[in-house]
């Protein structure tokens, strides 16, 4: 599989991953753009310890860390439209908005686990916490999301 | 912990993503290039700086590179001074001196001038490297700082090289 598919298959996910947690369409695009670029150079070193998946998302948390040293987080965030399935929007809306008003950690928590679908242990893997301490953050972002979204 | 389950956020992945990865790719390969370009500059940067810092900067360090060098060490005692030659350099068609010109405690710092000389040095008030022509006579002018050429003061020494047992191939003309 060429590298340009393999970015490919995770671009959405990646996009997704800093849409939610940033909140803001512009930067999301540029942090994956940067994201990819990062693992051309690190694609040499990779070597299958962990999954593509797993290796790529690490980059991207680390793009996402020198970016909130940037000042990235001083922005606020912006509310986005989700695809329409035909489902309930306002609902999803209010999910969303819900999420934002989350704190960075939590969101990133839920969005890696509840979202994207990680394992928690390669969630914590990614973010770089124990599984257990992971545990912990998903359990109160859980708590707290479903008390925003309550709200 | 609490077993409730948490609320479906899967619904929120679904975004439609731009295109990044051809721009990544394009980027990557343009941040590779303007790398290898740094490198490449770098590169001649530091081999510029080398053959410039190989280079000798002035007369003295011309001197201390010449193949052949010698130290005669003669002294001439003037009224108020003393004067030295301590090295004569072989620079090619030319040949470098290095005075050395000491006033007596309480007399006025000293001037040399070396007739004929096609560039001069003086790092200290006591040293002077001049650069001359092949010639067996040298004549070298000392005298007060203060004096113009042709004061009074002003002390005229003739030094013969061969007598001072700088060797021939070092004054002879080529």
């Amino acid at each position: 599989m060429e590298l340009e598919d393999v970015f490919r298959a995770h671009q959405q996910a990646v996009f997704a991953y800093f849409l939610r947690v940033v909140g803001n369409r512009q930067d999301a695009e540029e942090l994956t753009q940067e994201t990819f670029v990062r693992a051309c150079s690190a694609a040499l070193r990779f070597r299958g310890d962990s999954s593509v998946t797993t290796w790529l998302f690490g980059i991207a948390r680390r793009v996402l860390l020198e970016a909130s040293r940037a000042g990235l987080f001083e922005r606020s965030p912006e509310l986005h439209e989700v695809a329409s399935t035909g489902e309930d929007v306002e609902a999803r809306m209010d999910l969303e908005r819900a999420l934002a008003s989350l704190a960075v950690i939590d969101r990133e928590a839920l969005v890696m686990v509840d979202m994207l679908g990680f394992e928690p242990i390669d969630a914590a893997g990614v973010i770089g916490v124990t599984p257990e301490a992971m545990r912990v953050r998903l359990h109160r972002a859980r708590g707290r999301l479903r008390e925003a979204y309550g709200r | 912990m609490s077993d409730e389950s948490p609320l479906d956020l899967r619904t929120l992945a679904d975004i439609e993503s731009p295109e990044v990865v051809r721009e990544a790719l394009r980027t990557f390969r343009r941040r590779l290039w303007t790398r290898y370009v740094w490198i490449g500059l770098a590169i001649v940067f530091a081999g510029v700086a080398f053959v410039v810092g190989a280079r000798p900067s002035d007369l003295r360090e011309e001197m201390e590179d010449a193949n052949l060098r010698v130290f005669p060490e003669s002294v001439w005692r003037l009224d108020d001074a003393s004067v030295a030659l301590v090295e004569v350099a072989d620079l090619g068609d030319t040949m470098g001196l290095h005075f050395v010109a000491l006033p007596d405690p309480g007399t006025p710092d000293l001037a040399l001038m070396v007739e004929g000389a096609v560039d001069a040095l003086m790092p200290s008030r006591y040293d002077l490297y001049s650069e001359v022509l092949r010639s067996r006579d040298i004549t070298v002018t000392v005298g007060p700082s203060r004096c113009r050429p042709g004061c009074e003061e002003q002390e005229t020494l003739v030094l013969d090289l061969r007598e001072l047992g700088v060797p021939e191939n070092l004054w002879r003309s080529t």
